[in-house]
C-alpha cells in the first residue's frame, strides 16, 4: 500500500471535512467533491499494489486488481451527478436570498428567542432572514404561506 | 445572465465543437476494450452542450427526450436476456468483417453504452434547463 | 423466479421512463406510473410466495462469479419486506394523483417518473447481495429523494433540503470509505463471503468495520445523536412525498444494519445498539409531544419508533431480530397511512397545525376514523399490529434481562399514545364552526384520496390479520439471517 496514496486520501479528507463546516454552500460543495476523491483514492488504495492494466495483457500476478478501479469509476459517476445537483440548489438559494450562505435554523431561532417577549419573533424586521415575514409577501403560493404562518404561529404558543 | 459574449470565445467554441463531438463518439466506441465509454463519452458531449449553451449558440430543449430514450436503451439490454433464459444483464459479443473498417467486434454492450451516453447528456441539458428557466421562478417566490 | 426479481427492479424503471415521455399528457403518465409500480409491487408479492415455497432464490447478473459480479438475493427477509415497500409507494402514487391540483401536491410531471426511480432503488436495495450495489441503490433512492424534496424550490424547502442532502452525502461518503476499509480488509465486497470473512478478522478490525458502518446506517435511518435532519425536512416536503420518505427512506437503513451487522454477527455492538435504542426512543417521543403541527409530530415518531426496530437487533438474539423484522413490516404501512392523513388534514382546513384546526370528527368522521386505527396501532394498542410488533420486541428485551430498554421503550409508548391523544383533540374536536377555517380549500380529487388512503388502512388491518403468520415468517428469516450458512451455499454454489 502506498505512503503518498495514503497521504493523498488523508490531505483530501481533512481538506474537504474542514471546507464541509463552512457557511457558504459553494465551499460546501468543493469540500463534498474532495470528499468524494478521497473516498475513490481509498478504494483504489484498498485494491492492492499497483500493476499493469488489466483484462487487456499480462497474467494474474502481474496485473493490478480490476474490481475497486470498476467500484472507484462507479462512485465517480454518481459523485458527479450529486455535485451537479448541489450545484442547482445552490443556485436557487442564490436566487432566493441572494447569496450562498446556510440560512439559520428556525428551530434553533426559535428556542433560542424562546425567553424573549413574544413578539420578537413576528416583528418583521426582527432577523436578517425575516422568516416569518415572509408569509405575506408570498400570498400567491398557497403552501409557502400556508407553511409560513404555520410556523410563525408555532413561535408565538412555543414561547 | 451574460450581457455580451466574447466573440473570441463564441468563434473557438463553435470551431472546436465538431472536433469534441468526434472525440465523445470515439471514447463511445472505444471503450469496449479501451479506455473510454458511455459516461466518458456523455461527459464529453456534454460539456460540449455546456460550452455552446454559454456561446449563446444554441439553447438546447431535447433533454427529457434522451433521458428516456437513454433509459428505456438501458433497461431493454437489461432485460433482453432474461427472454432466452439467460440471467439480466449478459452479455453477447459479436464480430464481423466490413470494407475499409476490417474486423469490427462489438456486443450488447454498445446499446448499453449509448443509453449511459444518452441518459448524462441529458441529465447535462436538464441541468442548463434547470438552471436557466428557474429565473421566472423567483418572481413567483420571494425577491431577496 | 428471475424474471420476478428483475421485474421488481425494471419494471419501474420503465415506467419512469415512459412516464417522462409523456410527462406533459396526464392520464398517459400516470397510467404508465400505475401500472409500472403496479407491477414492481405484484412481482414482489409475487416472489415472496415463491421464497416461502422454495427457498433463497439468486440471480447473477450477467452471469459473473458472485466474488466479481453483482448478485441479486431474494431470501426471505428480502422477500417479507419489499412487498411492503412497493405496496406504500404505489398506494401513495394513487393518493398523489387524487391530491394533483392542490398546493399541497408534488408537481406531478416530475413525481411520478422520480417515483418509479426510487421504487428501482428500494427493490435494488433489498435484493443486493453485495455492499458496493446497496451503495448504488442508496444513491438511486437519496437522488430522487433530494429532488423530489426541493423540486417546488420554495425557501424552506431549499433551507431544510440543504441539510438533509448535506447529512446524506456525508452518510454516503463514509459509505465509500466503509467500502475501501471492507475490501482492504477481506478482499470482497459481497455480502455472502463478507460473511465467511468477517468472522476471521482481528476483533478490532472487525469491530471497527461494524461501528463504521452503524454510523452510516444509523445517519441513514436517523438514529439518536443523527436525526437532526429527519425532523426539520420531512415537513416541508409536499405531503404524498414526505409519506414515502416517511415510510420508506429511514426503514431502508435499519433493513440494511440488520441484514449487514446480523449476518457479519457484530454481537459485541448489541449494547451500544440498545442504549442508542433506548435514547433515540424517549428522545423521539418527547421531541414530538412537544410540537403543534400534524407532520412534525409524526415527522419525530419516526425517529422515535427506529429506536424499537434498532433495539430489536441490539438484542442479536433470533427472538430479538424477528421481532425488529415485524417491526419493520408493521411499520412502513402505518407510518405512510398517518402522513396520508395528515394530508388529508391539510386538504380539509389548509393548515396541519394543531391551534388552528378543530372539529374533524364531527365534520369528517370518515377521515377521523381513517387516522384513529393507524394512531391506535402506531401507539402500539391491541388489537392492531403495532400491539404485535411492539410485544415481539419487548418480550424479546424481556428475555435478554435488558432491564433499561424495555422501560425506555414502554415508556415511548406511552408518550406516544399521549402526542396521538394530542393530534386527536386537536383536529378532531372541539367546535365546528371556526371562522378560520377555508372550506374552499379542498380542490383536489378527494375521492381518489380518501379510496388511497381507505386502501393503505386496509392494508395495515391486513397485516395486522396475518400478524401470527407475519410473525412466524419474521422468525424464519431472522433464524436465516442468524445462522447465515443456508444464505452462503445459495449465493456461491
Amino acid at each position: 500500500m502506498s505512503l503518498a496514496l495514503l497521504f493523498i486520501v488523508g490531505g483530501l479528507t481533512s481538506v474537504g471535512l474542514y471546507l464541509i463546516t463552512a457557511r457558504s454552500l459553494s465551499r460546501v460543495i468543493l469540500g463534498f467533491t474532495l470528499l468524494g476523491h478521497a473516498a475513490v483514492v481509498a478504494l483504489v488504495t484498498a485494491g492492492g499494489p499497483p500493476g499493469q492494466a488489466p483484462i487487456v495483457g499480462g497474467t494474474t500476478s502481474q496485473i493490478a486488481n480490476p474490481l475497486p478501479q470498476a467500484l472507484a469509476l462507479t462512485a465517480i459517476v454518481i459523485s458527479f451527478g450529486l455535485t451537479l445537483f448541489l450545484l442547482a440548489l445552490a443556485g436557487r438559494q442564490q436566487q432566493l436570498t441572494g447569496d450562498d450562505m446556510v440560512e439559520d435554523d428556525l428551530e434553533d431561532r426559535r428556542i433560542a428567542h424562546a425567553g424573549d417577549d413574544q413578539v420578537g419573533d413576528s416583528k418583521p424586521g426582527d432577523s436578517a432572514h425575516g422568516e416569518p415575514a415572509e408569509a405575506t409577501t408570498s400570498s400567491d403560493d398557497i403552501a409557502n404561506a400556508a407553511d409560513h404562518s404555520g410556523t410563525s404561529r408555532q413561535a408565538v404558543t412555543a414561547s | 445572465m451574460i450581457l455580451s459574449r466574447s466573440p473570441i470565445f463564441q468563434l473557438g467554441v463553435q470551431s472546436a465543437s465538431p472536433l469534441a463531438v468526434i472525440v465523445g463518439v470515439y471514447l463511445l466506441f472505444a471503450g469496449h476494450n479501451n479506455p473510454g465509454g458511455g459516461f466518458a463519452a456523455g461527459l464529453v458531449l456534454g460539456a460540449v452542450v455546456i460550452l455552446r449553451t454559454l456561446a449563446g449558440l444554441q439553447k438546447p430543449t431535447f433533454g427529457p427526450a434522451l433521458i428516456t430514450g437513454g433509459t428505456l436503451l438501458v433497461v431493454a439490454v437489461a432485460a433482453a436476456p432474461i427472454l432466452w433464459g439467460d440471467a439480466m444483464l449478459d452479455q453477447k459479443v459479436v464480430s464481423f468483417d466490413l470494407p475499409l473498417l476490417g474486423t469490427v467486434k462489438t456486443g450488447s454492450a454498445l446499446p448499453f453504452d449509448i443509453g449511459v451516453t444518452a441518459i448524462v447528456v441529458g441529465l447535462v441539458i436538464a441541468l442548463l434547463d434547470g438552471l436557466s428557466t428557474s429565473d421566472s421562478l423567483v418572481s413567483k417566490g420571494n425577491p431577496a | 423466479m428471475s424474471t420476478l426479481v428483475a421485474a421488481t427492479i425494471l419494471a419501474p424503471l420503465t415506467s419512469a421512463a415512459l412516464g417522462m415521455a409523456v410527462r406533459r399528457r396526464a392520464e398517459l403518465r400516470d397510467l404508465a406510473t400505475l401500472l409500472g409500480l403496479g407491477a414492481a409491487a405484484a412481482a414482489s408479492l409475487a416472489l415472496l410466495f415463491q421464497v416461502v415455497a422454495n427457498g433463497t432464490h439468486v440471480v447473477r447478473v450477467g452471469g459473473w462469479h458472485p466474488e466479481l459480479g453483482i448478485v441479486l438475493v431474494a431470501d426471505l427477509f428480502a422477500a417479507l419486506v419489499l412487498p411492503v415497500a412497493l405496496t406504500i409507494i404505489f398506494v401513495v402514487e394513487l393518493f398523489a394523483i387524487g391530491q394533483r391540483r392542490t398546493a399541497w401536491g408534488a408537481n406531478p410531471e416530475l413525481a411520478g417518473p422520480l417515483l418509479g426511480v426510487m421504487t428501482a432503488g428500494v427493490s435494488l436495495a433489498m435484493l443486493t447481495g453485495d455492499l458496493f450495489t446497496l451503495f448504488v441503490a442508496f444513491e438511486l433512492i437519496l437522488v430522487s429523494s433530494y429532488v423530489l424534496l426541493t423540486h417546488q424550490g420554495q425557501r424552506a424547502q431549499i433551507r431544510s433540503g440543504m441539510t438533509y442532502v448535506a447529512m446524506n452525502l456525508l452518510a454516503s461518503t463514509l459509505f465509500l470509505f466503509g467500502l475501501a476499509f471492507v475490501y482492504a480488509a477481506t478482499g470482497t465486497v459481497n455480502l455472502a463471503l463478507l460473511t465467511e470473512r468477517i468472522p476471521e478478522l482481528s476483533d478490532g478490525v472487525r469491530l471497527g468495520i461494524g461501528a463504521w458502518f452503524f454510523v452510516v446506517f444509523g445517519t441513514k435511518a436517523a438514529v439518536f445523536p443523527l436525526f437532526s435532519w429527519l425532523p426539520d425536512s420531512y415537513p416541508t416536503a409536499p405531503t404524498t412525498i414526505t409519506a414515502v420518505f416517511a415510510g420508506l427512506l429511514t426503514k431502508i437503513g435499519i433493513y440494511a444494519m440488520i441484514r449487514f451487522h446480523t449476518l457479519t454477527g457484530m454481537d459485541r455492538l448489541g449494547s451500544v445498539m440498545l442504549v442508542i435504542a433506548g435514547v433515540t426512543m424517549v428522545v423521539g417521543a418527547l421531541g414530538a409531544l412537544a410540537q403543534s403541527d400534524v407532520k412534525r409530530i409524526l415527522s419525530f415518531h419516526i425517529i422515535s419508533q427506529i429506536g424499537y426496530m434498532l433495539m430489536g437487533l441490539g438484542l442479536f438474539s433470533a427472538a430479538g431480530t424477528a421481532g425488529a423484522i415485524l417491526f419493520l413490516v408493521h411499520h412502513m404501512p402505518v407510518k405512510t397511512v398517518l402522513f396520508l392523513v395528515g394530508g388529508l388534514i391539510e386538504n380539509e382546513q389548509g393548515t396541519g397545525s394543531l391551534d388552528r384546526s378543530a372539529g374533524m370528527a364531527a365534520r369528517r368522521p370518515l377521515i377521523a376514523a381513517l387516522f384513529a386505527i393507524p394512531a391506535l396501532s402506531l401507539a402500539g394498542l391491541p388489537p392492531f399490529s403495532g400491539f404485535v410488533a411492539k410485544f415481539a420486541v419487548i418480550s424479546a428485551g424481556i428475555e435478554a434481562a435488558s432491564t433499561p430498554v424495555v422501560i425506555a421503550a414502554l415508556a415511548a409508548g406511552a408518550l406516544t399514545l399521549l402526542s396521538m391523544a394530542k393530534i386527536w383533540i386537536g383536529v378532531f374536536w372541539g367546535s365546528t364552526d371556526d371562522a378560520d377555517i377555508d372550506r374552499e380549500a379542498a380542490p383536489g380529487n378527494r375521492r381518489t384520496m380518501l379510496a388511497a388512503t381507505g386502501l393503505a388502512v386496509a392494508g395495515t388491518l391486513t397485516i395486522s390479520l396475518m400478524a401470527g403468520t407475519l410473525f412466524d415468517l419474521s422468525r424464519q428469516a431472522s433464524d436465516d439471517l442468524r445462522t447465515p450458512d443456508a444464505y452462503i451455499s445459495a449465493v456461491l454454489s
